[in-house]
């Protein structure tokens, strides 16, 4: 078991703060995709700092970007359609499926 | 009712082929890599700018399970420097990927959001990636009792949740509930009675959902009125005894197993607490046949042929609501 230094303490409590945003309650929808991508920042840079001292090489972390990037691009586009649909980002607006 | 166009085709196959790859993977990389796959192939499947309901649905479902992946490759990474608290987080992040309860607030607002074939789809295959994943870490000693936790808690919800509902979805939503947590508690015991589960919980589902998508019910009140001759009736009913998990039907076989294990390993009281769920759960599918079979609906005067959903049919329905029990016999067999 390793230690994990001041580097991936204070990226973890980025991390942190990143749940801390996602799980506010904001009045847009663009501040939660905001958050979501911090979160995956923050763990980009836990990733590639601690990837290397396992063992394995830089390009995993280009895989997970690949896959953060795609999942961005999916909100945005989901954000496009919410905004066709209802009018606004608003999260006030999101009240017709809650039982 | 399944339109086999193009984009849905390519969709669903990648939807499949990002759950075997998250199933298959050897590290916890490539299977947050399978998720998010299934994730990305699944949002198109159910999104639409069309209507307010299945965009907002989209919406929070991607919202939810993007958060669970965050949580899974955070975790995983963190493996080597605290052991105890990143594979408790994954197993929540699972739990919260599958809706699980406490977990579970997201699913039925989503559910409620869909149509019956994108449903089906949401009940079963998006289950089988985070199960099987919760599955490798049940032997765990730190996620032992969080599978313990959700099992109770989704056996209760699921059964206390799907009283008061008139929406057939929300009904169906807290049966998926109710019924994770039987295969929880499997996976803690005896990984090939999960599975057993996992199956005959996919085709009774389908079978159910199918028979409401013919007819497009979505609501309590519908399915008084939806059929016009009393085959489907009974069929209908069939099913949602089988569901329940009511002796003479299929349904029985998997709760059967499961029970056995469970007294072997002598977990007494949270099969106690299992069984009178299922009990409630199979009052409230009571409910929606006794009133589609008892009140006598009005009855066309021509026969206008009902377009059941082109795979599943009313004798593959019946064989597979019936012939279950036949299970363990071919068990002893091998």
């Amino acid at each position: 078991m390793m230690v994990l230094g001041i580097e991936g303490f204070g990226l973890l409590t980025m991390v942190f703060c990143g749940f801390w945003a996602f799980i506010s309650n904001h009045k847009h929808l663009l501040n939660v995709l905001l958050s979501l991508e911090f979160i995956m920042l923050n763990v980009f840079g836990i990733m590639s700092v601690y990837t290397f001292s396992v063992g394995l090489e830089g390009v995993f972390v280009m895989f997970f970007l690949v896959m953060v990037a795609c999942e961005g691009a999916l909100g945005l586009s989901l954000l496009v359609s919410i905004v066709r649909s209802h009018g606004n980002d608003y999260f006030s607006g999101f009240g017709i499926l809650v039982c | 009712m399944i339109s086999f166009s193009p984009h849905k085709i390519i969709f669903l196959l990648s939807l499949l082929s990002g759950s075997f790859l998250a199933v298959s993977s050897s590290s916890w990389f490539s299977a947050w890599i399978g998720l998010e796959l299934n994730l990305m192939s699944f949002i198109p499947l159910i999104s639409s700018s069309e209507n307010q309901l299945p965009s907002e649905a989209s919406l929070k479902y991607f919202l939810v399970q993007a958060l669970g992946s965050a949580i899974i490759i955070l975790s995983s990474t963190l493996t080597f420097f605290i052991p105890m608290v990143s594979l408790s987080f994954i197993s929540l992040a699972l739990l919260l990927k599958l809706g699980a309860a406490p977990l579970h607030f997201w699913f039925p607002q989503v559910m409620e959001g869909l149509n019956w074939t994108q449903i089906i789809i949401l009940m079963t295959i998006q289950k089988l990636a985070p199960m099987f994943l919760i599955s490798y870490l049940s032997s765990e000693y730190y996620t032992h009792s969080i599978l313990f936790l959700g099992g109770i808690s989704s056996a209760i919800i699921g059964a206390l949740g799907g009283i008061n509902q008139t929406s057939l979805r929300k009904i169906l939503t807290y049966s998926s509930i109710n019924h994770l947590s039987w295969m929880l508690f499997a996976m803690l015991i005896n990984e090939t009675s999960w599975v057993i589960y996992f199956l005959m919980y996919t085709l009774i589902s389908a079978s159910v959902v199918s028979h409401f998508a013919s007819t497009q019910t979505y609501f309590f009140p519908h399915s008084i009125n939806a059929n016009y001759s009393p085959l489907p009736k009974i069929i209908s009913s069939m099913n949602l005894y089988s569901l329940g998990g009511l002796p003479p039907f299929s349904g029985f076989t998997p709760k059967w197993i499961i029970t056995q294990e469970m007294i072997q390993s002598s977990f007494y009281l949270p099969l106690f607490i299992l069984l009178l769920s299922s009990l409630v759960t199979l009052y409230f599918y009571i409910r929606i046949t006794l009133s589609s079979i008892s009140i006598s609906s009005t009855q066309m005067k021509w026969n206008t042929p009902l377009k059941p959903l082109k795979i599943l049919s009313s004798p593959l329905c019946t064989s597979i609501n019936l012939f279950g029990l036949l299970i363990p016999s071919i068990l002893l067999v091998i």
